[in-house]
Formats: C-alpha cells, sequence, structure tokens
C-alpha cells in the first residue's frame, strides 16, 4: 500500500513538472497581463489581444504559413510515402536495405545538421527562395515517417487477399485500388497526421531556411523571433493557451476513437 | 503484359505531376502579387515606421502611385545581424532583394566583393524618369554635413573588387547612433557612472548590478567597448596605449584580441547574458539594471521607461525626471564621449530586380517628414541634417547654405519653420505646439547630445575587420563560452561515452560471433 | 499466374523511384555538399584548414566538450528520473495507456512555446539563469523521448520471465536487477541515443534559458553558418554527423523498430 501511494506521488510529481509551465500560462493568461499576476482580475483581454493587437496581423500570417506548409508538405509526402512504400515492399532485399537506410536518415540524423544541408544545398544550387524551399525540405523529412508507418502494415498484409482479388478477376491496378488500399489506409492516416504535426512543429529547420527575402515566418519562428525580442506578451499566453487545448482536445478524440475501435474489435473477436 | 507496366507509369507519373502542382500552386500564392510591381526591401526589424497611423511604408506605396501611376507591392523582411545579411547577399541567397540597409562595415565588405550598384550612376540614369526630390542633387545632399565628413575621411576610397570607389557614390545613410550604456536609474549611483565603461564589467563592484548586466551578443560591438574598457583601465597590451580611438578600435593584432579575450573571459563573472534583442524589455521590466545599447534602442527604451507617477533621481544630471532609464557614453578625462558612433545606409544589389523603385524609396525616406517619423518611431538618429528637419526653404534660388555652421538666407526665398516635421514632434510628445509654449517652436529633440553626440567626442567608426573576422569570432566565442564546466568534468563525460561506446561494441562483436553458427543451421 | 505476378511485382518497384530519386536529391546530394564544403575554403579550393581550425581552437573543442557534458547529464537525469515512470506505468492497468499520453503530452506543444513559458516562470520566480535552468529545460524537453522507448521495451517483457524468476527464489530487487533490467536493455539504449542526440545538437534551448551564457555545439554550428563560416560549420556538422551514425548504428543494433517510437503517439 505505502509503496503504491509512493509510485503514485512519484508519477505525480514529474507529472507536474512536465505541465507546470503549460499550467501557468493557461492560468495566467486569464489576468491579461505577462508578470504573473492578476491586478485587472479576471479578464479576456489577452484572448481579445490575439485579434486586436498591432502584431495579430503578422500573427495570423505566420498562422496561415504554417498551415499552408504542413498541409502541402503533409499531403505530398503521404502520396510520395504511400507509393514509396509499395514500392519499397517489391524491391529486392539488396536495393531494400539501404533505401531503408537512407529513409531512416532524417529521423535520426540531427535537425541541425539537416537544417544546414538543405540551407548549403538550396545556396549552392540557387534554388529560388520562398514557400518552394520550406515545402521541399518539409517534404523531406515529413515522408520517411510516412514510409515507417505505412511500410510494416504492408508487411503483415495477407499475401493471399491480393492474390485472391486478382484470381477473382481484378486488374493488378483495380486489385491494388479496391484490396490493398482499405487495408492500409489507416496506416496511411496515421502516416499522413504525423507528418503534418511534425512539419507544424518543426522550428530549426524551418527558421534557417526561411530564406532572406520573402520573409516568411510560421508560428514557432515567428515566436522565437517575437517573443524573444519583446518577452511574452498577453496574447502570446492566450495563444499558447488555445494550441495547447487544440492538441489536447485532439489527441484525446483520436485516441478515444481508437480504444473505442480495439474495444469493438475485441468483442467481436470474443464473440 | 506490357500494358500493365504502362498503366503503372501512367499512375506514377499522374502522382508526381498532382505533387508537383501542389508544390507549384502553394508557391504562387504570391502569383497573385507578381502582376503588381514589387520592392524587397531588406531590412533591420523594427527599423522604420510602421505604425498604423504614420506606416512609412504605406506612405511611400501611396507616393509611389502618384508619381509612376503604378500599384507597388513592399515586401518588408528583415534580418538580425549583419552577418545574417551579408552571408545570405554574398552566397547569392538574397537575389530578390532590391534594398538593404547594412551598417557601415558590412556596405565597405559588400562594396569589395562588388555586390552594390553605384547610386550616382543610377540616379543620373534615372533623372529623367521621375523627378527626384534630394538624390537629384547628389546622394548626399540631405546628409548632415559632419557626418559626410566622417564618411569621407574613413570610406572615401574602398575596393570595390576590380577598383576603389567613394563610399558616398554607393550608398545614402539612414540612421546613425552610438554604442553606450543603457542604465537603470534607481540602481546605478554616480559614482557606478565614474567608472565608464567598466560599468559593464562592474568595476565599482557594486552589489546591485552584480549579475544584473547584459552586453550585445555581437562580435563587433562588444569588441569595442572590451577596447574601451582596456583603454580607461589602462589594460591595453604594450605599444597600444597612444594609439587614437578611431585606430584602436580597428586593430585586429593578435595582442590586441587576446587582451580583449582575457577582458571578456572575466567579464563574464559579472553579467547575467549576452543578448541582440531583448535588452530594452528586460531593462524596462526591470530584470537587468545595466546594458549595453545601441542609442536608438536606449532612447527608445528612455520613452516607455517615463512614468508619470514617480520622480527618480538621474545620477548622470543629478537632477529629478520621470524617466527611469538613461543612457550614457562614457567619457574621456577631458568630457569627451568616448566610443563608436556607426551609422547604416541604404544600398541597392548589383543584381536587384527593381532598381527604380529602390531608388525612389531611398529617396522618399530621405524627405525630412518621413526622417522624422522614422527616427521617432525607432529611436535612432537620422542621418538627414537636422537643419533641414527644422527648416524648409521656402521659395525660389539655391539650395541652403550652410556656413560655420549657421545659415546663410539665400537671396529669393526664406527659411521657415518646416511644419510637418515639427508637428511630428508635437503628436509624439517631443514638444508643446507653439500655442502652448508661448509661441515658441521647442526643437530640442535636435540638441539632445545623447541623439546628437558632441562634434569633439572621441568617437571612432568601425571598418570591417577583413581576413581578421574569423579571428575575431573565435576570440569571442573563447570569451562567451568560459570555463563554467572544468575539463574534468568534461573528459569524465567522454570517459562515460567512449566506455558505453566499447561496451556496446564488444557485445556487438560478441553476439555476432555467437550468431554465426546458428544461422547456418536453421539456413540448412 | 505466377510469372504475371512477378512482373507486376517488378513494376511495383517503379513506385519506389521517384522517392528514392527524391531522397537522393534533397538528403543525399545536401549531406555530400556538407562534406565537399567542408574541404572548401571561401573561394572554393581545396584546403584542410577548415579541420585545422576546428581541431586546434580551443574554444571549438570546449564547446563541443560542454556539450558532450551537458548531453551526458541530461541523458543520466532522464534516464534515473523516466525509468521509474516506465516501469510503475507499465505495471498499471492496460500498461497505464492514459497515463502514458499524459506523460507525452507536452511533447506536442511547441518546443519554444514551452522553453519560453519556463523562463518567464525561472524570471518570475527569481532563478538566476545559467547551467542548472539549461539543464531543466534539456530535461523538460527530453524526458519524453526517454520514457516512451522504456515504457514500449519493458511492456514487451514476457511477465512469466518475472514469475519463473520469482518463483526460482529471487527477491524484489534481484528480480529487477537480473531479469528487468536487462530485458529493457533495447529500450534504454534507443532512450539514451534519443535524448542524446538532440541535447548535444539542439540551439534555441541553451541559449533561451541561459540568455546565451552556455554555448552548446548546435549554436556553435548556427553562428559559424551566420558568419559566413561555411567551411568551419561544415567540419562541425561532419563531427556531429559522426555521432549520429555511431547512435544510429547503437540503436539498429539493439531494437530496429525504435527509431518511430518517438514520434509513434499516433
Amino acid at each position: 500500500m505505502v509503496k503504491k501511494i509512493f509510485e503514485k506521488s512519484y508519477l505525480l510529481i514529474i507529472l507536474a513538472m512536465l505541465y507546470a509551465p503549460i499550467i501557468f500560462i493557461i492560468v495566467y493568461s486569464f489576468s491579461g497581463s505577462s508578470n504573473f499576476n492578476f491586478k485587472d482580475g479576471f479578464t479576456f483581454a489577452s484572448y481579445e489581444a490575439i485579434f486586436t493587437s498591432d502584431k495579430s496581423a503578422s500573427l495570423w500570417e505566420a498562422v496561415g504559413n504554417t498551415f499552408l506548409i504542413a498541409s502541402v508538405s503533409s499531403v505530398c509526402a503521404t502520396i510520395m510515402g504511400t507509393f514509396a512504400s509499395i514500392g519499397i515492399f517489391a524491391l529486392g532485399k539488396r536495393i531494400r536495405r539501404p533505401v531503408e537506410a537512407v529513409n531512416q536518415f532524417p529521423i535520426i540524423n540531427s535537425e541541425i545538421v539537416m537544417a544546414v544541408s538543405f540551407m548549403i544545398f538550396f545556396v549552392t544550387c540557387r534554388f529560388a527562395e520562398g514557400y518552394a524551399r520550406l515545402i521541399i525540405a518539409h517534404i523531406a523529412f515529413c515522408t520517411p515517417y510516412v514510409v515507417l508507418s505505412v511500410l510494416p502494415k504492408l508487411e503483415s498484409l495477407d499475401p493471399n487477399v491480393y492474390e485472391a482479388a486478382l484470381d477473382l478477376g481484378a486488374n493488378p491496378f483495380k486489385a491494388m485500388m479496391k484490396v490493398i488500399f482499405p487495408i492500409i489506409s489507416p496506416a496511411i492516416v496515421s502516416g499522413f497526421v504525423m507528418a503534418f504535426t511534425i512539419s507544424l512543429d518543426d522550428f530549426i529547420i524551418t527558421q534557417i531556411n526561411k530564406g532572406a527575402a520573402t520573409g516568411i515566418d510560421t508560428l514557432s519562428t515567428y515566436i522565437y523571433s517575437d517573443a524573444r525580442v519583446q518577452g511574452l506578451e498577453p496574447f502570446w499566453y492566450a495563444m499558447f493557451s488555445i494550441i495547447f487545448v487544440l492538441v489536447l482536445g485532439i489527441i484525446l478524440v483520436v485516441n478515444m476513437a481508437k480504444m473505442r475501435k480495439q474495444k469493438k474489435e475485441a468483442l467481436k473477436n470474443g464473440i | 503484359m506490357a500494358s500493365k507496366r504502362f498503366i503503372a507509369l501512367v499512375t506514377l507519373l499522374v502522382i508526381v505531376i498532382f505533387a508537383f502542382s501542389v508544390v507549384l500552386s502553394a508557391c504562387n500564392n504570391e502569383g497573385e502579387q507578381s502582376i503588381v510591381e514589387t520592392l524587397v526591401v531588406y531590412n533591420w526589424e523594427d527599423y522604420i515606421d510602421e505604425s498604423e497611423e504614420t506606416s512609412r511604408i504605406d506612405a511611400f506605396v501611396e507616393y509611389y502611385k502618384a508619381v509612376t501611376g503604378r500599384d507597388i507591392n513592399v515586401v518588408y523582411s528583415t534580418f538580425d545581424t549583419n552577418e545574417t545579411m551579408m552571408t545570405k547577399v554574398l552566397n547569392n541567397d538574397a537575389n530578390s532583394v532590391d534594398l538593404i540597409c547594412p551598417s557601415e562595415y558590412a556596405i565597405q565588405k559588400l562594396m569589395a566583393n562588388g555586390r552594390l550598384a553605384n547610386i550616382s550612376d543610377l540616379v543620373n540614369e534615372y533623372k529623367d524618369v521621375v523627378p527626384f526630390q534630394n538624390l537629384a542633387n547628389g546622394t548626399m545632399s540631405n546628409t548632415e554635413a559632419t557626418f559626410v565628413n566622417a564618411i569621407n575621411r574613413e570610406f572615401s576610397s574602398v575596393s570595390t573588387g576590380d577598383g576603389t570607389g567613394n563610399m558616398t557614390d554607393y550608398m545614402v545613410p539612414y540612421m546613425m547612433g552610438t554604442i553606450g550604456i543603457l542604465y537603470n536609474v534607481k540602481y546605478v549611483t554616480a559614482e557606478d557612472l565614474a567608472s565608464g565603461w567598466g560599468m559593464l564589467w562592474n568595476a565599482s563592484g557594486s552589489e546591485l548590478l552584480e549579475n544584473k548586466i547584459l552586453v550585445k551578443d555581437s562580435v563587433r560591438d562588444t569588441y569595442a567597448a572590451a577596447v574601451m574598457y582596456m583603454r580607461e583601465y589602462g589594460l591595453l597590451p604594450a605599444g597600444y596605449e597612444d594609439m587614437p580611438i578611431a585606430d584602436l578600435i580597428n586593430c585586429t593584432d593578435d595582442a590586441m584580441l587576446d587582451a580583449a579575450k582575457n577582458v571578456l573571459t572575466a567579464q563574464r563573472e559579472h553579467i547575467s547574458g549576452y543578448e541582440v534583442d531583448f535588452g530594452k524589455d528586460d531593462m524596462l521590466n526591470e530584470i537587468v539594471y545595466v546594458d549595453l545599447a545601441w542609442s536608438g534602442d536606449a532612447l527608445w527604451a528612455i520613452e516607455e521607461s517615463y512614468n508619470e507617477d514617480e520622480v527618480y533621481l538621474n545620477p548622470r544630471t543629478g537632477e529629478y525626471d520621470n524617466y527611469m532609464l538613461d543612457y550614457y557614453v562614457p567619457v574621456d578625462e577631458d568630457g569627451n564621449a568616448t566610443g563608436n558612433i556607426w551609422f547604416d545606409g541604404w544600398v541597392i544589389p548589383q543584381n536587384a530586380p527593381n532598381k527604380l523603385a529602390a531608388l525612389m524609396f531611398i529617396d522618399f525616406m530621405n524627405m525630412p517628414e518621413n526622417a522624422i517619423y522614422n527616427s521617432i518611431y525607432i529611436g535612432y538618429t537620422s542621418a538627414v541634417s537636422r537643419e533641414k528637419m527644422m527648416y524648409t526653404y521656402v521659395g525660389t534660388g539655391g539650395m541652403f547654405d550652410l556656413v560655420d555652421g549657421e545659415y546663410v538666407y539665400s537671396e529669393g526665398g526664406a527659411y521657415t519653420i518646416n511644419e510637418d516635421v515639427y508637428s511630428a514632434l508635437v503628436d509624439s510628445e517631443y514638444a508643446l505646439s507653439p500655442e502652448d509654449n508661448d509661441g515658441e517652436y521647442d526643437f530640442s529633440f535636435f540638441e539632445d547630445d545623447r541623439r546628437y553626440p558632441t562634434e569633439t567626442s572621441q568617437l571612432g567608426v568601425m571598418r570591417d575587420f577583413g581576413d581578421r573576422q574569423k579571428n575575431a569570432v573565435t576570440m569571442w566565442e573563447n570569451a562567451k563560452t568560459g570555463a563554467d564546466v572544468p575539463w574534468a568534468l568534461i573528459w569524465c563525460s567522454v570517459a562515460i561515452l567512449g566506455g558505453g561506446l566499447i561496451f556496446v561494441t564488444f557485445y556487438f562483436v560478441k553476439n555476432t560471433l555467437k550468431r554465426k553458427p546458428r544461422k547456418i543451421k536453421t539456413e540448412e | 499466374m505466377k510469372q504475371f505476378l512477378k512482373k507486376f511485382h517488378v513494376t511495383k518497384r517503379v513506385f519506389s523511384y521517384p522517392y528514392i530519386l527524391f531522397m537522393l536529391l534533397f538528403v543525399i546530394v545536401p549531406l555530400v555538399m556538407i562534406f565537399a564544403y567542408a574541404f572548401m575554403d571561401n573561394d572554393h579550393n581545396f584546403t584542410f584548414e577548415n579541420f585545422k581550425i576546428f581541431f586546434t581552437s580551443q574554444s571549438s573543442l570546449y564547446v563541443l566538450g560542454n556539450s558532450l557534458f551537458v548531453g551526458v547529464v541530461t541523458t543520466v537525469i532522464c534516464l534515473v528520473l523516466g525509468y521509474p515512470v516506465a516501469y510503475i506505468l507499465s505495471k498499471s492497468k492496460n500498461s497505464g495507456k492514459v497515463m502514458v499520453l499524459l506523460f507525452v503530452l507536452p511533447m506536442w506543444v511547441n518546443f519554444l512555446i514551452r522553453t519560453l513559458a519556463t523562463k518567464a516562470i525561472f524570471l518570475a520566480i527569481g532563478v538566476e539563469l545559467g547551467m542548472g535552468t539549461v539543464l531543466f529545460g534539456m530535461v523538460y524537453n527530453y524526458l519524453p523521448f526517454m520514457i516512451l522507448p522504456l515504457h514500449t521495451s519493458i511492456c514487451s517483457i514476457d511477465k512469466s520471465y518475472i514469475e519463473a524468476a520469482k518463483d526460482l527464489g529471487a527477491d524484489g530487487s534481484t528480480v529487477f536487477l537480473k531479469t528487468i533490467l536487462p530485458l529493457s536493455k533495447s529500450g534504454i539504449m534507443s532512450g539514451i541515443t534519443m535524448v542524446f542526440i538532440p541535447t548535444i545538437s539542439t540551439f534555441a534551448i541553451s541559449q533561451l534559458l541561459s540568455n546565451g551564457k552556455i554555448f552548446l555545439f548546435g549554436d556553435s554550428i548556427e553562428l559559424k553558418f551566420s558568419q559566413d563560416m561555411y567551411g568551419v560549420g561544415a567540419v562541425m556538422s561532419l563531427v556531429m554527423l559522426a555521432f549520429v551514425l555511431i547512435s544510429s548504428f547503437v540503436m539498429n543494433h539493439y531494437n530496429k523498430n525504435s527509431v518511430s517510437v518517438g514520434r509513434s503517439l499516433w
């Protein structure tokens, strides 16, 4: 019993450490000031400031850029990654090994080295600056996650399913579209979500490759340049709280759905 | 079966095309805008009036439309250090930029690399296409005279790669300033001020200031401060004691760098940290009390520190006022300010796509009323001559003449108060309107010696360090890193890492050796 | 039929070609360029000067050593704090899936936001910024990277091993030391590499949490590239790459699929 309480309190302490900054932010987002006091009482002033502050234009532009880059690059990454997985799956062992190693590389590589290598490449090739650079860089480090998510699913696929479809008269293309895709689609979706969130969250690669003239800022680079200069202004507290609640909501919904599905499947199998 | 392969290939092609069209459509986001003419300005952050009411960028867009009849889209992008900007420009990574605003030494380096267009030539080329207000009379026609002299003295023959040129042909000054010490009057005493540049080393030993000092995270500014400190406290290496300040801050001999490294390493123990951007804010929030600052940042922060409800004793002037912060350039034994004076100027890259708009932008920003808006908004001292800002010449006749610092009223016209400039001052509460001020115009804004250093001051302009830049960076990194973690601990961590690695390799080798026979068995 | 399948098998390979091409162009070529830049001076002539500058400069090596120190300390703290968490969680119902989620959740808020928030708190309660705050920030940021793989590997331990050990008369601590710990080796290894590599190479965290007084390898690489010292920066990137390759070797050796663990929340 004592041991249990001890274990529980240990977990609580670590959780408290992890959540302290986030909770501080959320609580003080209602104070309307950035100095950790409730001088003005409970207020939504910080939330209003997101829309009314003189920085809201650049803030929303950054939000727009973030989502534009994340969605374009994750869609491309998902399409390319899915087909690549099918292709890689069909590759002979001798080619497959190095391809998989290359695929792993952007994931294990340190971000700063990736960022710098992209920069050198773009600069040396005189690649036009702007969205294209960022999107290509984002595709390059997001696609491996899609491949890593789809490939294992393909491996666990029963090869007979595909053959059965062919035996029943489907052509390979149809068999692929009607049989294989539906089976691997959960993996594709999770690959897409992973690519999307990773792209959304990226800072180092974007910061180093955002280019001089176009002035593209994503949310993270904008936070870095603005909050570092001015400190955290009240509207940042509100913005952070919203982001956190959003992330929390999405993750909870996704995982709830997943768990419910697992439960259902368990029930079905039980019967 | 060729048809199957064909189908696969077609699908593949469709996918690739789709993927790239998505990419391209994203890039074309700007496509809509490219129908309109663009001007890409590459400038320091917060270095132009961007306020809602008096934005100079919006004003320029209107002006451009009025003069040329065309719409223009100004893309305003920023850099945070000259080095970042130069790295981009020198590596052809900023080819769409039309206009840059680097500091003097960066201009020198860009010139030496043949990256800058000759503005004087450009003006001649475009003179008949559009009417220029100031540039038509030369790139320096609006610039403060003392300032032009300083540029001529340091940069009259600068290498341009294939020859030499006068910097005044390649650059139009925009802002200028000094570096000095921004301090909080509540915590800094007259005794601390007397320690001069030593204040950044807490030379007076004040307990209040210990670890409450910020210095610039930039090689050149900190080096200049270190040199001035060494000069004040007799720490200069032998043979350099009698060098004039202007040469001293440009000297990057090993002996000097070494000495600077030592004092900067020592400084690390007394300061809170290094910054290039958050210093103003930390000063205003009283997180730190002393900050190595550029004059404009400092003046901006001082304005922000105005507190109606409280009076503070200013240790520099000995008077009471409502400002919590003050700025001070340490003085030598004769009472003259010492240190570094710098300027930033507009330059046009050799391969700028829209040179005409760039010229018009320069011309526009050089008009007194625009200069005053920018100067008030960002806090720096405009390079436009004070006289031109205060007075306008009405009527016909030649331009005004300045003889021995006094006006010579030309025939045919008269000088009158520049009402636009004055009302901008009144709007920003730098001056009272004449009605409230006994009918007098108050131009004390232009007499503040924190903004306009006196002519006798011992301020040097810093040139490009050239090849020695690398050594300076290394020195800086050296000083900045300090030696918090003793080497013993570092060797410990290396040993742990190495041990772990040997352990893993050992296991790996053992396992592979073990596994081999088994493999053969299963394969059989 | 079989022949047909084989043919199609061959055709399917084509699907991977665009990706392979893409990766060659945008991942391999840039790395080769880093390698090339390491041997070039600013005028693109061949030189060993960059290596000489890096390996003979006391300060560069000190920065590297400093980062290794921060990396080792952070990793050790993460391991010491994270292992009990993973262990306790793995014992609870349903392997504590919801709780694991709770531990990983902060990771999904941008690290800059969290770091800035931490800094704001430190300033509010008057903690002096320095090595201590940097270490805290690192542990805070990378602890989930340690907990996740540990949890996965502890959960995958066959419970019968533990029971067998108990049946054979081992007491609690012996079971842990002789059975659980060795069997969770793969988790420990991938946890260590997943914390260590980002810790030594990150930039921004150390800068923000120490006002620039703690200067790590990632910061130094960034400084070199922003000061137009591409050559030296490239050499430092190569040094970093060596660490990455060693760690990826270690990780692959112990656990084939661990690379994806870090983000495998979904």
